[in-house]
């Protein structure tokens, strides 16, 4: 058993594990454990949870510095480079998948919609591109990708297990950290259970493809079994976790411990927060 | 039918961990009562068997044991329900769950549905516990590994097939190492291989002295280590002792119960004139012996 144990049970000091991850990918996909999760060791996924977490905040403070596109896009080059050589790009990727429609809809608010002084770049009848506009709505974009992609890269290289247990291990409720997991995993499990459904309805004749009236009706007659599975699943899922002792007194420990470290940076970044805060202001 | 035992039960002796009083019990969303003046006591030292026809309350008594009810699953009651010394409808909700394992009748209502393996799963029972984490560890690996889930550790939850959610579920109890043990249905979605484990582990966590209460509609594999059969149909208890004496009562055979082969065999022999001894065999085994012996009193007669 002991030689079973160190196989599943990765060391410690590997931030970017949960307790037990099989390495055997044709019975365990990494996409499974959770939607944004990117399994990896690099230096990112070695850093300490709550140092990313607390990144986010100074860099996105800092993205509101001077009024033009110049500083956000600075730390959004950077941010992709430093991704794409630790061999991250991916996340620069999910980020831009996040934001894509988010940028679309402020360029046709401010370019196209919006009326300004400026003359029109271009304008087709009652349709008219602003630069003003645009280069509103770029900054926007870009201010508000810093914070995407900053958060997307903290969230990605850790797994959310490793995340709820550096957050209980610093006085967060136990109770907090399982909305947090239940919450990563919940996407999953309503489309498995939203799978399950469909399967069951295809095979009692229900049209999952045809016309679009019809693949409406399919979506409603799946809708109600959903709902009414979640809500059964509410009822005994308290009682699951009651079983395993949720509403037990005292402290938790976790299987995998996170090892204590970067108070001091952690602090530091949250604290460089305020100047940057006044130089946004400021600028 | 209930004369078959009453009298032991209702005496609340220093073994008895449960007692019942004309308990009755109707969930919030029913309209008749699921358990019906219910008077029963459960003994510590014993592996008490639970049977009966579907929607018969079984279940209901196990969460009653379990600390569920009448909180947080929501109903009226009537008369006394008493488990490990607290009342059930004042017991704060995690006394008895802190004693009580329980495994539920269907294995996937069970997940947390907060974890990514089925490591985490057995984990998180030990992490609510405050155990140190090689513990937690250890004493994970080893559940898992004792229901046959060894190579399964690092699979999702929800990937498991029923069989093996329903291993898994029994491995969250074992690895919580309480006294008592509720088992809701443990077999009901595993192949004849992973029953004769399962049933192996409750023999072992018998022997070793744990509390086993467990339901079981197909009493076949259970009826050699239980102390005590008791029979529920609608709520009430129609039959309660041995099961060696109990299934002497014609009466059981009426489908209120699968009866097993070794007893039907039996209690047919016996219909058409033929006495395989006063009480039923519970094994086959037991059967084949009682059949021998017949056949070894026959031959010296010519
Ligand atoms: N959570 C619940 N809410 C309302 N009624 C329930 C609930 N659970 C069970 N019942 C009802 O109680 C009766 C007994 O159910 P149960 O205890 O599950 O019996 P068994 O386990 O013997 O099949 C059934 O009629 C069932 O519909
Ligand atoms: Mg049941």
């Amino acid at each position: 058993m002991a030689s079973r144990a160190r196989r599943v049970v990765p060391q410690t000091d590997q931030h970017g594990h949960t307790g037990v991850v099989e390495t055997d990918t044709a019975t365990w996909s990494p996409a499974r454990v959770a939607e944004l999760y990117e399994i990896g060791n690099t230096w990112l996924h070695r850093a300490h949870p709550l140092t990313k977490l607390a990144a986010v905040l100074p860099l996105s403070v800092a993205g509101f510095a001077g009024d033009t596109v110049l500083v956000p896009a600075i730390i959004l080059a950077a941010a992709v480079l430093t991704l794409v050589v630790s061999r991250l790009g991916i996340i620069a990727l999910k980020s831009l998948r996040l934001m894509a429609p988010m940028t679309f809809a402020l360029v046709v608010i401010h370019g196209i919609v919006r009326p300004y002084d400026s003359e029109p770049l271009v304008a087709w009848g009652p349709i008219s591109v602003n630069a003003g506009g645009l280069a509103l709505a770029g900054t926007t974009a870009a201010r508000i990708a810093v914070f995407v992609i900053a958060v997307t890269a903290a969230m990605a290289t850790v797994h959310p297990k490793i995340f709820a247990t550096a957050l209980i291990q610093r006085g967060v409720s136990h109770k907090l950290a399982y909305a947090y997991l239940a919450g990563a995993e919940l996407i999953p499990e309503m489309r498995l259970r939203a799978t399950q459904i469909l399967e069951a309805q295809q095979s009692r004749g229900f049209d999952t493809k045809g016309s679009l009236p019809r693949r409406l009706r399919t979506l409603f007659a799946l809708l109600k079994p959903l709902l009414v599975s979640s809500l059964i699943g509410v009822e005994m899922r308290t009682l699951a976790l009651e079983s395993r002792g949720f509403s037990l007194p005292g402290r938790r420990t976790a299987a995998v411990a996170v090892r204590e470290r970067g108070r001091l940076l952690q602090r530091s970044l949250l604290l460089a927060s305020i100047p940057l805060l006044v130089l946004a202001v400021i600028w | 039918m209930s004369g078959a035992g009453l009298p032991e039960s209702a005496s609340l002796t220093a073994s008895t961990f449960a007692s019942f009083e004309e308990f009755t019990f109707t969930y919030d969303t029913a309209s008749e009562p699921t358990l019906t003046g219910l008077t029963l006591g459960l003994r510590a030292d014993q592996l008490t068997l639970i049977s009966g026809p579907s929607g018969g309350g079984k279940s209901t008594l196990a969460r009653v044991v379990a600390g569920f009810i009448p909180r947080p699953l929501g109903g009226s009651f009537e008369g006394t329900a008493r488990v490990l010394g607290h009342d059930v409808e004042s017991a704060p909700p995690h006394v008895l769950t802190e004693s009580v394992g329980v495994v539920f009748d269907n294995p996937f209502d069970q997940l947390t549905a907060a974890t990514s393996t089925a490591f985490d799963e057995v984990a998180y029972a030990l992490e609510n516990e405050g155990l140190p984490p090689d513990e937690i560890v250890a004493r994970a690996l080893e559940a898992l590994e004792s229901v046959g889930l060894a190579e399964m550790t690092g699979r999702h939850p929800r990937r498991l097939s029923g069989g093996q959610s329903q291993r898994l579920a029994i491995a969250c109890a074992l690895a919580q190492r309480k006294p008592i043990l509720v088992l809701d249905d443990p077999t009901s979605q595993l192949d004849p291989t992973g029953r004769e484990e399962v049933v192996s582990l409750v023999r072992t966590l018998r022997d070793a002295g744990t509390t086993v209460v467990l339901v079981a509609q197909d009493l076949g594999h259970w009826l050699e280590m239980a102390d005590r059969l008791v029979i529920l149909d609608e709520g009430r208890v129609t039959a309660d002792g041995h099961p060696a004496t109990l299934l002497t009562d014609p009466r059981l055979f009426d489908g209120t119960i699968l009866v097993p082969r070794c007893v039907a065999v039996w209690a047919d022999l016996r219909r058409r004139g033929i006495a395989l001894g006063d009480t039923p065999p519970l094994t086959t085994d037991q059967l084949v012996s009682s059949v021998r012996n017949l056949g070894r009193e026959r031959e010296p007669t010519p």
